[in-house]
């Protein structure tokens, strides 16, 4: 991990240089983690991948605006989160909890699909703020303070909105991962 | 004694919680049942949410990671920028102007007659140099045009055997469950019929 950091550094220092191969490089390695963020966030692939194109353009443009490139996962989420949020505002309205119900079983054995479905489900009926919460910490797993850099709100909220989520998401698939035990 | 109010199980559970936080909380969960289940149900809803796996990308970011959209010498000279269309059109536009400009007829001076001969060759030669690289650029451009829709045509198609698979594997849990349970209640059926003489009696 450290020497991978090394290198996102030494890749953003040489792409504010102009060096195309190196910001290629980036590019490679985080389009996939920025494209499955996108994804859960904005539930639509075509859509993720168009903001993801976005973000990766955005950061680009503005990579010389970035003074420490150790920050650089955090930044380019803040992008990412900015993008999205930009483009659901033009869509309509979500709302605070989806009306479809969470698939839900308490025992029983249960194949990869279901369980997919199963947390597809779970994090529906989380709130956006709710979703992408869990979505940094869990899946991207970045810090709290990192978090509330990305969302640019206080480490608090971030910590409100991400326990509260956890407790939604325990009600449902907490006695499903325990039934398939 | 650690009070359970005290004790941030989500933060110990996602990591956050500093050594000394991680070696109280390690003290009270070996004394305290309830919070040992509250985090026993915080560890199961982390490890289910552990279950949704990252999918690959439909297709690659073409930004400038992608060689095929980087642009040839020629390209670099008409148009460094990333709208490489408007700037294309307006180069374009530019070429025929000066085309039309360059090919006007001009009335040679009679004394510098090789001279003007000089000249129209050298126009001609760069007219023809022009022409190529304008047709060489649009025929590049419905080469980049068609290789984009083969690639949209690419990932549509892959999308949708993977819905058409994953719609499948769904219909076959569903009907698995729907078999399971038609089948118990069968038996459940057949099983209150073969007590039923004998309800009576309890009655």
């Amino acid at each position: 991990m450290i020497f991978r950091e090394v290198e996102d550094r030494d890749l953003i220092v040489k792409a504010c240089r102009g060096d195309v191969e190196s910001y290629n490089l980036l590019v490679s390695r985080w389009e996939k983690r920025i494209f499955n963020y996108l994804l859960r966030l904005v539930r639509n692939r075509e859509d993720a991948l168009d903001i993801s194109q976005d973000v990766f353009l955005k950061a680009y443009q503005n990579l010389k605006k970035l003074d420490d490139p150790s920050r650089f996962s955090s930044w380019l989420f803040r992008i990412a989160h900015n993008e999205a949020f930009s483009m659901l505002r033009k869509a309509k309205p979500e709302g605070e909890l989806a009306a479809e119900p969470a698939t839900s079983r308490e025992s029983g054995r249960m194949y990869p699909m279901e369980w997919s479905l199963a947390v597809d489900g779970a994090l529906k009926r989380l709130s956006g703020d709710q979703r992408e919460a869990v979505l940094l910490k869990v899946y991207q797993g970045f810090k709290f303070e990192e978090m509330a850099e990305i969302l640019d709100c206080p480490v608090s909220t971030v910590k409100s909105r991400l326990y509260t989520a956890l407790d939604l998401l325990k009600g449902v698939l907490a006695p499903m991962a325990r039934g398939a035990q | 004694m650690t009070n359970c109010l005290e004790v941030d199980l989500k933060a110990f559970l996602l990591g956050e919680a500093d050594d000394g936080e991680r070696e109280r909380i390690s003290g009270h969960l070996a004394s305290c049942a309830e919070c040992r289940e509250e985090m026993e149900r915080l560890r199961l809803t982390h490890m289910a949410l552990g279950a949704l796996r990252d999918e690959e990308p439909p297709r690659r970011i073409a930004f400038v990671s992608d060689k095929i959209f980087e642009p040839k010498w020629w390209q670099r000279w008409l148009t460094p920028g990333p709208v490489a269309g408007f700037a294309s059109a307006a180069v374009l536009a530019l070429a025929i102007v000066a085309h039309g400009e360059m090919s006007k007829p001009k009335v040679p001076p009679a004394p510098a007659v090789s001279a003007a001969e000089i000249e129209q060759n050298l126009q001609n030669s760069f007219d023809r140099k022009l022409q190529a690289a304008i047709a060489k650029a649009v025929a590049d451009v419905r080469q980049q045009d068609k290789r984009e829709t083969a690639e949209l045509l690419e990932a549509a198609g892959k999308r949708f055997s993977e819905q058409r698979r994953m719609d499948l594997a769904a219909f076959e849990v569903n009907y698995e469950n729907l078999y399971k349970r038609t089948a118990l209640e069968r038996k459940l059926a057949y099983s209150s019929q073969q007590l039923s003489p004998t309800d009576g009696v309890s009655r």
